[in-house]
């Protein structure tokens, strides 16, 4: 394990969501599963944070939204879209409101099904997340060295 | 405790003068809403009469207002239920009506929406299904009418 | 008199799990006034009516909201059957009882450990949020899910509880009752919450009703009305149900009057389960609502009175389908609450609505 995946800060935004997948990634957080022992924390600020846990299928307003908060990120970092509304628009694909997806704003690295996703899934997926990130880090050193 | 809810017709010109009666005689007010129809758009105030646990009766009162369309304009309720300004924003936002004297008014910018007015947009599935219920029912009365017919016969 | 400032308050935000946007006029740490701007979860769904029909438009209701998920789909069903004059069965209305009430004890106990959480007391939100788990569990034993439901249909429930699961709910719930007591006084009798929570957010009884504001929001003012008092659907069967009311209208009263609702929900359920009739779960629905029938009906839901309506045109297709729910109803009350406070109090006093923007956008 390299340094960047030792214990990952993760930051949660609500997408245009109906919270179920929002009360469940704060589950997973909690003593029932219990991610916080391996050392993840939820943080505020995006500045501090290594993972952005979305869900929700973004309307309008949010898309400005999310894409601020991808921005304000620091490399590198590692984005995962949670619950079927985040992967594809879930059941509200064809609302007029929606666009169907994170990744019709922002790049997703891990895509999470389920309807509210399990909590289980999220720490799958968060696992999944740390090797991508690991990568994404020996990239990025390698490219400094490079240079 | 029993519970009752009747809809009661209203013109546009009274919707000001029957909040002012409500709020005078100590209603809640419940909701608001708007319904698109072929023959303009309804709106439907809902007030509840307020009742003590004694009373053992609870009355949901709507008032239906009927073939509004875009050049009516209507006045806004937030002077004696300031709780109506979400609402009236909604419904300006959504269907296009215009409402006048919002309390706190957001100016079409309550929601930010990718079509303007989109449940005035009838979609093609629901015209489809329409069109075919009318097919059915007409079809019912044809028959019903000359099985009148034919028994009037004999 | 100091200089007024706007501060930006949210979407995201830490202690917010829904993105809200408040312009707060601060002039010296003194909110003046408090500018609330929603619409970043209008996703249009009651516009969906049109391509689903009335049968599967529960499960879009459902998806309103996460946290009250069950409350909107037992009140969609109650409307259309309302629409239609269809009537269920006495046990198909004991167990949608049953299952909203412990709808209510979850969600009370997730907003007392988000509460907890928003003034800094980080352990008491875990031993809340720990506590929970248990009522999932009991949700997942007997519906399959632990938040999004699918267990009630139009003319019905899907699935029935067995003799076993009822002990095991029974069992689960004297289990929590215990450690709630406790966790209740840890929480209400500590004097750093209080003075964190007394005489925050005052809201008189005249404002509660001039602003009409519905569920534990009012009650914590002294409004006496909870739409359960009523006796609609499966709540006729309940002995004796009084609301329950206090004066102080602070934020201390919104969370005393929600913690003693878990207990008064969890009663509840013990008595209708110790009467639970024999009988079939479910009735078959045939045919459309007819064209140009209307029906309107009101539900209990944790935050407050929810109003549906539902309007038929003779097709499987509803023409329209509208909730009302009660934080759209409370914003008012919530901006009058804000005003006067002081900086650091807004995101308690925005948290003691209980404010589920996604049910107030849909």
């Amino acid at each position: 394990m390299g340094y960047a995946s030792k214990s990952p800060w993760v930051i949660h935004y609500d997408g245009s969501s109906c919270n179920g997948c929002d009360i469940e990634v704060l589950a997973a957080l909690c003593p029932g599963f219990d991610a916080e022992r391996f050392g993840v924390i939820n943080t505020g600020n995006p500045k501090h944070a290594d993972i952005f846990l979305v869900t929700g299928s973004v309307n309008e307003r949010n898309i400005d939204v999310v894409k601020e908060i991808y921005d304000q990120m620091v490399e590198p970092k590692v984005v995962i879209a949670c619950g079927i509304c985040a992967c594809t628009g879930g059941i509200f694909h064809d609302c007029y409101n929606v666009i169907g997806g994170v990744d019709k704003a922002i790049p997703v690295d891990v895509y999470a099904p389920g309807c509210a996703v399990r909590p289980e899934a999220i720490i799958d997926a968060v696992v999944q997340g740390i090797g991508i990130l690991e990568k994404k880090a020996e990239a990025l050193n390698a490219s400094r060295k490079g240079a | 405790m029993e519970y009752s809810q009747s809809f009661l017709p209203l013109d546009a010109t009274d919707i000001l003068e029957q909040a002012q009666t409500c709020k005078n005689a100590g209603w809640r007010f419940v909701q608001m809403l708007a319904v698109n129809t072929e023959t303009g758009i309804d709106l439907i105030y809902t007030y509840m009469v307020p009742f003590d646990a004694k009373d053992e009766k609870a009355e949901l009162v709507n008032y239906k207002v009927t073939g509004v369309d875009k050049e009516t304009t209507i006045p806004s309720i937030t002077d004696f239920y300031l709780e109506a300004f979400v609402f009236e924003n909604e419904i300006h936002d959504l269907f296009g009506v215009k409402i006048e004297g919002i309390a706190i008014d957001f100016k079409g910018n309550f929601y930010s929406l990718k079509q303007r007015e989109p449940m005035t947009i009838i979609s093609q599935a629901q015209l489809e299904a329409r069109e075919k219920a009318k097919k059915i029912a007409a079809a019912k009365a044809a028959k019903a009418a000359k099985a009148a017919k034919e028994g009037k016969g004999e | 008199m100091g200089k007024s400032t706007i501060i930006p308050f949210g979407p995201q935000h830490p202690v917010l799990p829904e993105p809200l946007h408040l312009d707060l006029v601060v002039e010296d740490e003194r909110v003046i006034q408090a500018i609330p701007q929603i619409g970043f979860v209008h996703r249009g769904l009651e516009k969906l009516v049109e391509t689903r029909d009335y049968n599967q438009f529960v499960y879009v209701a459902e998806r309103i909201c996460g946290i009250c998920a069950l409350g909107h789909s037992l009140g969609y069903a109650e409307t259309v059957e309302g629409l239609m004059g269809v009537e269920i069965p006495e046990r198909a209305e004991y167990l949608r009882v049953i299952w909203h009430e412990l709808s209510r004890v979850h969600s009370h106990i997730l907003w007392l450990g988000l509460a907890a959480d928003a003034f800094g007391f980080e352990s008491l939100f875990m031993h809340c949020w720990r506590l929970r788990e248990r009522v999932l569990d009991v949700f997942e034993q007997t519906t399959g899910g632990r938040v999004i439901f699918s267990v009630i249909k139009v003319g019905g429930v899907e699935r029935d509880i067995t003799q076993f699961q009822a002990h095991v709910i029974l069992d689960t719930l004297v289990g929590i009752k215990d450690e709630y007591k406790q966790l209740c006084k840890a929480f209400l009798n500590d004097t750093s919450v209080q003075t964190r929570l007394v005489d925050v957010g005052y809201l008189s009884y005249e404002d509660a009703i001039n602003y009409s504001v519905v569920g534990p929001f009012a009650r914590a003012s002294n409004v006496n009305y909870d739409v359960r008092m009523l006796g609609k659907g499966g709540y006729k069967y309940l002995d004796t149900f009084d609301p329950i009311l206090d004066g102080q209208g602070d934020c201390y009263a919104r969370a005393k009057v929600r913690a003693l609702e878990v207990i008064q929900s969890i009663e509840i359920i013990e008595e209708l389960l110790s009467k639970l009739p024999e009988g079939d779960i479910s009735v078959p629905v045939k045919g459309s609502p007819a064209d140009g029938a209307e029906y309107s009906n009101i539900l209990e839901q944790p935050r407050g009175e929810c109003y549906y309506y539902a309007r038929g045109n003779g097709t499987k297709y509803l023409e329209r389908m509208r909730m009302r729910t009660p934080t759209s109803q409370n914003l008012a009350g919530m901006t009058s609450a804000l005003a006067g406070c002081d900086l650091a109090d807004v995101n308690m006093i925005v948290l003691t609505i209980d404010p589920c923007i996604s049910c107030t956008e849909r």
